[in-house]
């Protein structure tokens, strides 16, 4: 741009001074001829005057003055034959007046020749012809130097250091100038264009100026508004990510959360299809799914597909929409029987379809019917002693003629009954202690051979009665411990009353006791009707009883083994138990014995 | 003992129960027969004829109603009284098969055996004479 400008400028400044050199060369010319013109005029006068006064004899002064007022190169005069008859050269008076070839111009009477001597300068030479009453009398011939181009030239090369300077600088300046104000735009004009060669995806990067012009303050400030505008924007739409984030995670925790929940989830529309299902309810219908598999098939179709009755079904799915209903469906999966709740739920009156929701309530069942049986055999077990105690006090008590044997033998039963009684709600006691976390061991010092001979006792009459072989391996010295005798002993006739309870007549049970390393062990042995493996973890558990057709048949509260377990689990000890069907068990406790804490 | 004597089955599991019982029967000049479960009622019942049956409803291997019914399929006692102790109180079924089954009456524990002597005394009356 700053060259193009000096270029232009260079080219004005040349081409102006050659003009001048012309003009002035045209003006020197032009001021020569009519110099000339009037020289001749006046010459011409004072030619004829002199030719007047004194025939031509003065002729010879007259052109050396002509020729040095005027700074004429030569003047003389031609007289009509031809000769010169002066001349400012006298060398050439007689001889004739030469011939010139050139540029002939004529002015009125004066005629101009424009020539070239022979040292090539340029020459004018002017004639005019003299007359004294209109008779000739000869020419006046002036010579006078042409104004040459080159003397021209070379006059104004004298002035032209300053005078194409001055301009030249005066151009630099204005280069240097127009290059301030030019710069910052270049730079702009750089940006944009590079902006214009990047694609559109492309982000804009742009750069600030130097703040050396109103232009590049300007241009900063656009890049300050245009960052500002972008920053707006960027906060904004983070904010914006951040909320639809934290929105999304908010749902997929939403759904996270009915995925993961136990009871079986979904939602149908106003014409029944699923349009959400959990995990769950694929698990509890036995599909391995996710439960998205489910989507857009009708929920009665699918529940059908899957239980076992599904005339149930019809009840809780053909009530008014607008109504909750409730339902119980039952599904077999291999061996396993379960019950399933299914409840359905109206959402807003059921225009906006429903919530069904599956829960497997059959543990629930389960602990119902455990409840129930309990119940039952609690309600046998308090009877039964009640029964006998009545019967035996009343039959003492009307009978007149009563043997005193007899009598004594009443009386025991209605004391062993009493016992019993006493010993079920002691149990009753204790479970529920246990229900409510306060079951607690009271430790004393017990010797433990007269604990065992005891509990041996208590079970001996079972055993006989059953003529059951009742081994016992006691150790010759046993000690004393530290621990509470009424439970352990309790606990104790309860596992060898079972063993007798569990084995068929003539069937061996075993009491094994061994006390090494700080440790007692008692192991419970019968060659009874064992227990399932299925069933084994479960024997600990309140009111569980085996649905072994031999257990039914005996009466049990579904009490002993878990209070058995939790009086050995407070003495810090561990009962276990294994056993084959038809082959017999082994109920083994282990008791760490403890010392009594010295005060 | 005299062959007119009437005898009575008694199945009961409870062993106290069924002593009080025989002895109370007894002594009112029955002959007892003392089975500990319904199934060696059933086959202490084929080896002799009984007059009247009392029965426990809650025993092992075959309950009281069980036993019942088997032996009113049988020519010999189908009509014979029969008399149901129960540990549990009357269940909702019990009155509706002791019509179907013909039971003259049932006792819950604890129950009286005074009054059980009376009810077998009544019914066995017309066997006395």
């Amino acid at each position: 741009m700053v060259s193009c400008y000096l270029l232009v400028s260079l080219v004005a400044i040349t081409w102006l001074s050659v003009g001048v050199v012309f003009a002035v060369h045209a003006v020197l010319s032009s001021r020569s001829e009519s110099q000339c013109l009037t020289l001749m005029g006046k010459a011409a006068a004072q030619a004829q005057m002199a030719y007047l006064r004194d025939q031509g004899a003065s002729f010879e002064a007259l052109v050396k003055r002509i020729g040095d007022d005027n700074h004429l190169s030569y003047c003389g005069i031609v007289g009509t034959d031809g000769a010169f008859v002066a001349h400012t050269d006298p060398h050439k008076v007689g001889t004739k007046a030469p011939e010139r070839t050139g540029d002939q111009m004529s002015w009125g009477q004066v005629e101009a020749i424009r020539y070239t001597t022979d040292d090539d300068h340029q020459m004018l030479e002017l004639r005019t012809p003299l007359s004294v009453q209109a008779k000739p009398i000869g020419q006046l011939l002036v010579g006078s130097p042409a104004p040459e181009f080159w003397t021209t030239a070379l006059a104004a090369a004298e002035v032209a250091p300053p005078a194409i300077l001055i301009p030249l600088i005066l151009v630099c300046a204005g280069a240097l100038l127009l290059r301030r104000l030019i710069l910052p735009i270049a730079q702009v004009q750089q940006q944009l264009r590079h902006m214009g060669s990047l694609p559109a995806s492309m982000p804009l990067q742009l750069e600030k100026l130097p703040a050396t012009s109103v232009v590049s303050i300007g241009w900063n400030r656009l890049i300050d508004q245009l960052k500002q505008t972008r920053q707006d924007a960027t906060q904004q739409s983070l904010t914006e990510r951040v909320a639809a984030a934290i929105e999304g995670r908010k749902q997929q925790e939403s759904l996270h959360v009915l995925d993961h929940l136990s009871e079986g989830l979904a939602v149908t529309d106003t014409e029944g299809r699923i349009t959400f299902a959990n995990r769950a309810l694929a698990a509890l219908l036995g599909e391995s799914g996710h439960g998205d598999e489910a989507s857009g098939c009708p929920i009665s179709d699918y529940l059908r597909e899957h239980v076992d009755d599904p005339g149930s079904l019809e009840a809780v799915s053909s009530a008014s929409p607008a109504r909750a209903t409730r339902g119980e469906v039952t599904r077999s999966h291999g061996e396993r029987r379960r019950t399933l709740r299914i409840e359905r739920q109206p959402i807003e009156a059921g225009r906006s379809g429903h919530v069904w929701s599956l829960r497997d309530i059959t543990q629930q069942r389960l602990a119902e019917e455990m409840r129930g049986q309990f119940i039952d055999a609690a309600t046998h077990e308090l009877r039964t002693p009640l029964a006998n105690i009545k019967a035996y006090s009343e039959t003492l008590a009307l009978m007149d003629d009563v043997d005193v044997e007899q009598q004594k033998e009443f009386c025991n039963t209605i004391n062993n009954e009493a016992t019993r009684l006493a010993r079920f709600v002691d149990d009753l006691l204790s479970v529920s202690s246990m229900e409510v976390g306060s079951l607690s061991i009271n430790r004393q010092n017990v010797q433990l051979r007269r604990m065992f001979d005891e509990v041996i006792d208590k079970v001996r009459p079972l055993t006989t009665q059953k003529s059951q072989e009742f081994g016992v391996d006691l150790p010759e010295k046993l000690g004393e411990a530290y621990l509470d005798k009424d439970k352990i002993a309790a606990m104790l006739v309860n596992l060898l009353g079972n063993a007798s309870k569990y084995t068929s007549e003539q069937g061996r049970i075993g009491l094994v006791v061994s006390s090494t390393d700080g440790v007692l062990a008692v192991s419970v042995e019968d060659s009874g009707i064992g227990i399932a493996a299925d069933e084994l973890p479960h024997v600990f558990e309140k009111f569980f009883r085996s649905k072994d057709h031999r257990v039914q048949q005996e009466t049990g509260t579904g009490l002993g083994l878990s209070l058995a377990n939790e009086i050995v689990r407070l003495h810090g000890g561990e009962l276990r138990v294994k056993s084959v069907v038809d082959k017999g068990s082994t109920f083994t406790v282990r008791i760490p014995l403890v010392q009594e804490a010295r005060l | 003992m005299d062959p007119s004597t009437p005898k009575i089955l008694v199945a009961e599991d409870n062993a106290a129960l069924s002593r009080v019982l025989e002895f109370t029967l007894t002594k009112a000049g029955y002959s007892v027969t003392q089975a500990p479960n319904g199934a060696e009622a059933w086959a202490c019942a084929q080896l002799e004829h009984f007059d009247l049956l009392l029965t426990d409803q809650q025993m092992p291997v075959m309950t009281g109603i069980e036993l019942c019914s088997q032996l009113r399929n049988l020519e010999e006692y189908a009509d014979i009284p029969i008399m149901l102790l129960t540990a549990k109180g009357l269940e909702l079924e019990l009155p509706q098969l002791c019509e179907e089954l013909g039971i003259a009456a049932t006792f819950a524990k604890p129950f009286s055996p005074s009054q059980v002597l009376r009810k077998v005394q009544e019914l066995l009356t017309p066997a006395i004479v």
